[in-house]
């Protein structure tokens, strides 16, 4: 089915939109995030400005908060810097 | 400072170096673990090839891209993958970590050290998969690789560059020809990569003592994916030996690279694409099981000057089953090399070791990849051996026959028996000259037939000593001019003397 090239181009932006702006945004803490601490995510991932953010804690983080969107996920746990040295200190061996 | 010292220092130092980079990975869910296949959901933007990450840090590389699948072969233990658990995506493609320290060391294909040594820094990676080089830069083959068998070297001789199959029935000394490769490229500016695919380690650790032993590691690198292995990691051992052989060869350097053996690689891919459910087709094969070998075997080259005039020779072995050379795998992999040596079990039970079958075996390279020396010696001796093949069946009515025949089959029986040698014995060129000259010439025709192994032994004592002028002579100047043909001739008939 051929579509309107406008309305392609309606789509595309449409798309990118919620690519950018990640659709649906998932950040895990290991606590509940104070609201100052919500607005310091906010600033330094542009990204998350409108987009549909949900809270979630995770305590095994021990600390900091991973954020996943889309198939992205950006890991700033404790947990994972652990695992990093394990496996660093581990293949050094 | 006790070695655990030094280590933690190491450790400090790299970790104060290394900046943690906050970038956004990507990852999966794992959804199936099969043996050594992972099935994952999600790495959205993983390519081809793509070195992935497991919690427990094995790694794998993407294989197969569904719509709503990602399949990563495991390369290492999947039995420590659970379902759910994240993968991440390195944004690397598969490649093995390389510098000029790997030399005479032990690796696996993933590039880690399985001697027991230091680890290795790598200065590269080089990817594991890549495209040969094309027509425009590569020049021919004109520069020989010695193996010190004469039967190769004389008859099918082998060029830089080239790519010879070594086929035969499993005990029939394939491995014994790789060897004696090795260990005569002691001064002939050639590196070594002896890749063991589907092997037996003690088979493997008896082959890399010999080689230490002999001093030849210094050049070598041996790749080891062993039949302990999960098929994942035999299937990439072959490319991996391949693309450390390119690192060396961009360099401007001669690489040998033995596959040993091609056969097992079939079955491990064999497997990987049953339980990655691609379709079976002959012998359950998948349908790219030709492809398999063919890019492998054509990042075998000579280099252009342009491009370093560094030179991969490729010689892989392939394993067949009662001899039957028209199977399917021998057959694809014949179609790809520039010949073949057929190392035949009759030939080997009756004596004739390297059991080479000479009627079978071909070098499409020929005449172009052997010295002067050679060329002046092996023309006559290939004649000797055809004439003697045609009549052989004529050999045990020897009594019955006229002069003119048994001229020839007494001719081809002493070529036949001066083309034996002992394993791990390799001749270099003017050795090899020397002896072959002994019998085209005819000098040996008047010599009973159980006396020549004493006159061998006696010939191969007197290169150190007698001889050890004229044998440098023609591995320095590589022809045989009239002064150093006369030195010869005296050298054989000084030899049948004392016999």
């Amino acid at each position: 089915m051929k579509l309107d090239p406008r309305i392609k181009q309606e789509l595309r932006k449409a798309y990118a939109g919620i690519r950018e702006h990640g659709g649906m945004v998932e950040i895990i803490s290991a606590y509940a995030l104070s609201d100052q601490e919500k607005q310091k995510l906010e600033t330094q991932f542009k990204f998350l400005k409108g987009a549909q953010v949900s809270y979630q804690t995770d305590p095994d983080l021990l600390a900091g908060v991973v954020i996943k969107y889309g198939s992205k996920m950006i890991d700033l746990s404790l947990r994972n810097e652990l695992l990093n040295l394990k496996h660093f200190v581990y293949e050094r061996l | 400072m006790s070695v655990f010292d030094q280590y933690i220092k190491d450790l400090e130092q790299e970790l104060s170096q290394s900046k943690t980079q906050k970038r956004a990975e990507e990852i999966g869910y794992v959804e199936e673990v099969k043996d050594g296949v992972a099935l994952i959901h999600g790495l959205d933007q993983a390519f081809f090839g793509e070195i992935v990450q497991f919690e427990s840090g094995v790694k794998g590389t993407v294989i197969d891209l569904l719509p709503e699948m990602v399949g990563v072969i495991v390369l290492g233990d999947y039995l420590t993958i659970r379902s759910g658990e994240v993968v991440k995506a390195t944004g690397n493609i598969l490649s093995v970590p390389i510098s000029d320290e790997i030399l005479g060391r032990v690796v696996n294909p993933l590039g880690e050290v399985l001697d027991g040594g230091n680890q290795l820094k790598a200065d590269v990676r080089y990817p594991v998969e890549k495209i040969a080089p094309g027509v425009v830069e590569r020049k021919s083959v004109g520069v020989p690789v010695q193996t010190g068998i004469i039967a190769i070297d004389a008859l099918t001789p082998i060029g830089r560059g080239q790519r010879q199959l070594i086929i035969g029935d499993r005990g029939t000394g394939k491995t014994t020809v790789a060897i004696d490769t090795i260990l005569n490229q002691k001064n002939e500016n050639m590196i070594c990569i002896y890749c063991a695919i589907g092997q037996k380690n003690s088979k493997v650790t008896a082959t890399i003592e010999l080689l230490k032993a002999r001093g030849a590691m210094e050049y070598t690198i041996v790749v080891n994916a062993s039949a302990a292995d999960p098929a994942t990691l035999q299937y990439i051992a072959p490319y991996s030996a391949c693309a450390i052989g390119e690192y060396f060869m961009d360099k401007g350097k001669d690489v040998l690279v033995i596959y040993d053996d091609l056969t097992k690689h079939a079955y491990a891919y064999r497997e990987v694409s049953l339980i990655l459910r691609r379709p079976a087709g002959r012998e359950a094969y998948p349908g790219d099981v030709f492809y398999l070998h063919s890019r492998l075997l054509e990042r075998a080259a000579r280099l252009s000057d342009a491009k370093g005039g560094g030179s991969l020779t490729a010689l892989p072995f392939i394993e067949t089953q009662a001899n039957d050379v028209s199977a399917y795998i021998p057959t694809n992999v014949i179609s790809i090399t520039d010949g073949q040596i057929f190392l035949e079990s009759d030939l080997f039970n009756a004596g004739v070791r390297p059991a080479i079958n000479v009627g079978l075996s071909v070098s499409r390279v020929g005449g172009a990849a052997q010295t002067k020396a050679m060329k002046q010696v092996a023309g006559r001796l290939k004649l000797d051996l055809a004439q003697y093949r045609s009549m052989a069946a004529f050999a045990q009515f020897e009594s019955e026959l006229d002069e003119e025949t048994k001229k020839f089959l007494a001719r081809g029986a002493r070529a036949t028996e001066i083309l034996k040698q002992n394993k791990y014995a390799p001749y270099s060129l003017g050795e090899q000259a020397i002896m072959i000259s002994a019998v085209t010439k005819g000098f040996l025709d008047e010599l009973a037939m159980d006396k020549i192994p004493a006159f061998k032994e006696k010939l191969r004592d007197a290169f150190t000593t007698r001889g050890k002028k004229t044998v440098d002579t023609i591995n320095a100047k590589k022809v045989i001019d009239e002064d150093t043909e006369k030195e010869i001739e005296k050298l054989i008939k000084d030899t049948i003397a004392l016999v």
